[in-house]
């Protein structure tokens, strides 16, 4: 396996600070819910109801991009065990 | 209604499947998974199943746990044998027991025997059920 060229908290940081700066004013709120993956290099995106599918349509015009995945209006993609959360 | 997967309710009161998995060359590995509602994703697992299965890295990101704490994990692509089908789904890098969520379970029905030893079922439902 290589050495990621980020890490974790890098690419995170980083495609948070583009959805928020660049892209948040374009899809919220008419996209709210939908999941939205982000080329933390460029700040190309994509938005589909599914994660994984708007991630194969990216690294297929981005190859080797390296990518953030989040939901559109929410703080996180999924939740695990019930919580509070709610949309923006 | 098809059933799709059957499993037990444990002496912990956890609600386990048997899950069939494709690795990277397409031979199938049994995972046993834990059902979890609460989960709103499709499957966790810990990096040695990620390992051992040569899954396809894919994004990172972030997700909420019930304590109300974010956390930052990797995804994974793999395949689940789903209907006898395989089905390309998004896995979620955790570490503890594999948690099979609610995105998994779409279109289907789960059936829990709350008791140990019960029966956990989860079965196709028909495209006329509503």
């Amino acid at each position: 396996m290589t050495t990621p060229k980020y890490s974790i908290d890098e690419v995170c940081d980083r495609g948070e600070e583009i959805y928020e700066n660049q892209i948040k004013p374009l899809v919220e709120p008419q996209e709210t819910g939908k999941f939205i993956v982000i080329d933390i290099e460029t700040g190309d995106y994509e938005i589909d109801e599914e994660m994984l599918v708007a991630s194969r349509r990216l690294r297929e015009r981005q190859p080797g991009s390296v990518r953030f995945g989040a939901r559109v209006g929410y703080d996180s993609a999924y939740h695990i065990g019930i919580g509070l959360e709610c949309a923006h | 209604m098809r059933p799709l997967i059957q499993g037990k309710v444990d002496s912990r009161w956890q609600a386990w499947v048997p899950l069939e998995m494709l690795d990277g060359s397409g031979h199938i590995h049994s995972v046993d998974v834990v059902v979890d509602t609460g989960f709103s994703g499709y499957l966790t697992l810990p990096a040695e199943i990620i390992r051992r299965l040569d899954l396809e890295p894919d994004v990172q990101t972030n997700i909420t746990l019930a304590t109300g704490v974010r956390d930052r994990v990797n995804t994974w692509n793999g395949f689940v044998l789903w209907d006898d089908q395989p089905l390309i789904i998004q896995i979620l890098e955790s570490a503890g027991t594999p948690l099979l969520g609610m995105r998994l379970m779409q279109d289907s029905q789960l059936t829990i025997q709350a008791r140990i030893n019960g029966d956990v079922i989860i079965e196709r439902l028909d495209e006329s059920s509503t």
